[in-house]
Order: C-alpha cells, then sequence, then structure tokens
C-alpha cells in the first residue's frame, strides 16, 4: 500500500481523522521549525509559532484548496503568523537568523556527531563555524522580503512558483527579490573571504 | 537583448527550473556575454557558501495533537441526570419526612436503605433481596435528618471521585507531553491548548 500523500491527509483531516494530523506533524515538523526558527528571534517563538501553524491546519483544514499542495499551505499560515508575531513585537528588524550561540546539549552540532574526519579537525572545525557566522550576518541583514525568498529557496527547496503562491506575489516578483536576496549576500560574503 | 532580461533565466538556470526555450535563450546569450558568465559563477559561489554556512537550528521540538475527550459524554450525561435525581428526590423525601414528623409522626417518608441503594449503586442489589423482618421494620421508617446528609455525602464523594479521574487524565497527557518534548509545558504560551508539546502522535489514541 502506497504511503498517502500529504493532500490526503489533510483530506482526513477534514473528515474528522485527527490520526492523519499527527503523520503530517511527524513529516513536517523539523522542516517547519528550520524554516520559522530563522524567521523569528526567538526559539519560544519558533515553537509557538510551529504549534499554531499546525492547530490552525486542524481547525481550517476545510479552507485547504483541491489542487493545492498542504506545504506551500503550511508554509503560508507559518509566514502569516512570523508575519504578526513580529509585528506585535515590532522588531521584525531585529531577527537573528539562526543561534549566536554554541547549541544546547540536546542539539549538538553535526560535527561533532559525526565519526572522526577531516571536518572534526579543530582547524576545519573553526573554519566552518566562522562559515556559518558570517552566513547568520548577513542573512540577518537582508530586507524581509528578500530573506523570506532565499529562505524558501535555498533552505526549504521551492519552487519559485510555489514560494510566489506561499507568498501571494507574481513569480517574477520571487525572482527579483530572490536575484537581490542572492547580490546581497554575495556584497556581504565578499568582504569576509567567504566565496 | 539586454543582460537585465536574462536575469530571470540565470536564477532557472542556477536552480534548474528554466524551461527549454529559456534556457537555450540564454545559452546564446551567455555565448557573447562575459558578463553574464562571472554573473552566474558567482552566484553559484554564493549559494555554494550559503549551503556550506547553513545556519544551525536546534533539534525541532516535537508537536502532539492531543484528542479533544469528546465533549458530549452519554454516560456521564445520564449519570448526572440521574444523580440529580436521586439527590432531589432525597431531598425531598427529607422534608416532607420532617414536615410530616412534625404533623403526623406516623406518616410514610422515604426510607434511609432505600436512599443509601440509589446513591451508592453497588449496593443496590443486595437492597432488592426481599428484606428479612428485622430490617422490614427499617425500611418504613422515615429517614433521619443526619441519613439524608450522608446519603448526599456519598454522592458529593461520587462526583468529586470522576472529577478526580477526569484531572488524572489530563495531568497524564501534560506529563507524556513533558517527558518526550523536555520542555515544560507551563513555559510556553500555549500550554493548555489542543496541540501539545510531545515526541510521539500516537500517545494522543485514546
Amino acid at each position: 500500500m502506497s504511503m498517502p500523500t500529504d493532500e490526503d491527509l489533510l483530506l482526513a483531516v477534514r473528515g474528522g481523522n485527527v490520526e492523519s494530523l499527527g503523520v503530517l506533524v511527524s513529516r513536517w515538523e523539523d522542516p517547519l521549525y528550520r524554516f520559522v526558527s530563522r524567521m523569528v528571534d526567538r526559539p519560544d517563538d519558533a515553537r509557538d509559532v510551529c504549534q499554531e501553524t499546525f492547530l490552525r491546519i486542524l481547525r481550517r483544514s476545510d479552507a485547504f484548496r483541491e489542487g493545492a499542495r498542504f506545504s506551500t499551505w503550511m508554509y503560508q499560515i507559518a509566514l502569516n503568523l512570523c508575519r504578526d508575531r513580529a509585528r506585535r513585537r515590532k522588531r521584525w528588524g531585529r531577527v537573528v537568523v539562526g543561534s549566536t550561540t554554541p547549541l544546547s546539549d540536546d542539539a549538538p552540532p553535526r560535527e561533532s556527531a559525526a565519526p572522526e574526519t577531516a571536518d572534526t579537525h579543530p582547524g576545519t572545525a573553526l573554519e566552518a563555524a566562522e562559515r556559518r557566522r558570517a552566513v547568520q550576518r548577513a542573512l540577518t541583514r537582508l530586507p524581509n522580503d528578500q530573506r523570506e525568498v532565499l529562505l524558501l529557496k535555498e533552505y526549504e527547496g521551492l519552487k519559485f512558483r510555489e514560494i510566489a503562491e506561499v507568498l501571494e506575489v507574481p513569480e517574477s516578483t520571487v525572482k527579483s527579490r530572490m536575484y537581490a536576496a542572492l547580490d546581497a549576500m554575495r556584497a556581504s560574503l565578499e568582504p569576509t573571504g567567504i566565496r | 537583448m539586454s543582460c537585465e532580461t536574462f536575469r530571470e533565466s540565470i536564477l532557472g538556470r542556477l536552480y534548474g527550473e528554466n524551461s527549454a526555450t529559456a534556457d537555450d535563450a540564454l545559452t546564446v546569450h551567455l555565448s557573447s556575454c562575459s558578463a553574464c558568465r562571472d554573473e552566474i559563477d558567482a552566484l553559484a559561489r554564493v549559494r555554494e557558501a550559503l549551503r556550506d554556512g547553513e545556519p544551525q537550528v536546534a533539534r525541532a521540538p516535537r508537536l502532539l495533537v492531543l484528542h479533544d475527550r469528546p465533549a458530549f459524554r452519554p454516560a456521564l450525561l445520564a449519570a448526572s441526570i440521574l444523580g440529580a435525581a436521586l439527590v432531589a428526590g432525597a431531598a425531598a423525601g427529607g422534608g416532607y419526612a420532617w414536615v410530616r414528623g412534625r404533623t403526623a409522626p406516623s406518616g410514610p417518608a422515604p426510607s434511609a436503605p432505600a436512599l443509601a441503594a440509589a446513591a451508592s449503586p453497588a449496593a443496590a442489589p443486595a437492597d432488592r433481596v426481599p428484606a428479612p423482618a428485622a430490617t422490614q421494620e427499617a425500611v418504613d421508617r422515615p429517614m433521619t435528618r443526619a441519613e439524608v446528609d450522608a446519603a448526599i455525602a456519598r454522592f458529593e464523594r461520587r462526583i468529586d471521585s470522576a472529577r478526580a479521574a477526569d484531572m488524572q487524565y489530563v495531568l497524564t497527557q501534560l506529563e507524556a507531553s513533558e517527558a518526550r518534548s523536555g520542555q515544560r509545558i507551563g513555559r510556553t504560551n500555549q500550554a493548555l491548548r489542543n496541540v501539545a508539546l510531545a515526541s510521539n502522535p500516537g500517545i494522543g489514541a485514546q
């Protein structure tokens, strides 16, 4: 028996099968949390936004358009929640992408979890950490509309057409923002020697 | 055509989303435009840097949809109605007995065993056995105020017990959520909502 698609599961949720929402949650909680935590400035906010996103999916499953993609709809809900939260806090301009401090014990850096390789060499690890910090700073400096597009494209792997649906703007606008974002990242990263 | 018009195609090539027509046109343009070739190379390097330096994110907390207990529970509703009827009956009977006790001491009144049986269904079957002569007298005697109070107290204890069971259910769910997520539920803003932090979606299937 083939795996039900996300859309199948959502239709089941609409029909009252809450178990299906559990499956959707298990499929999407990691990508959603990753995206949201780069859009808001506090881990607590990221948790709350993810939670609220799934709650809205549960409550508003009737609003899902037949033929649409579940992931697009989910990101749209999450992004709107991020924007609402930022608007309330009026701290949109101070979003820090990613963590500026070492990860907690329950989430060791990838390098430390991996077996001994060239990446675990202290010099290499330092370089990797420096690269991450530089990218993090550059992302934080991006205007919000460009950062949204870049995160959805580069780290979540959405197609330009899907991002246009999430943001409810023309695809040409998405590409224009993406181009500007890459250009800005280039300008930020070049002085650091990271290419 | 100016280089500006090829921006979308350059992005399309970087991410593999160009149509065949757009990609062919870009290829033709690139064959004669070193600036755009350099542009593609530079943007590809930015992409590489973004991949290599992807900001880390702590592990996602687990999310769990806890099932609502059904708002309408016929058995509980029936038990509540029955209980309310018993209390009302006991109170009315007690009041009647009290009034008759002041005016006509030998009048009919609700019996203590009957009321006890109503308040304690588990004991009821035994009370349906024909009463021996010794208890027949008790059946006929009016219920005292103390007996009415005792019956009401027993009924209240049953209600409290049901409430405690409900609370235990909620606590169990919250504790399970906390154990699996490593997060104190009370630290989130959504503490007592239907969706709680936890790790196993199956835990809600009750």
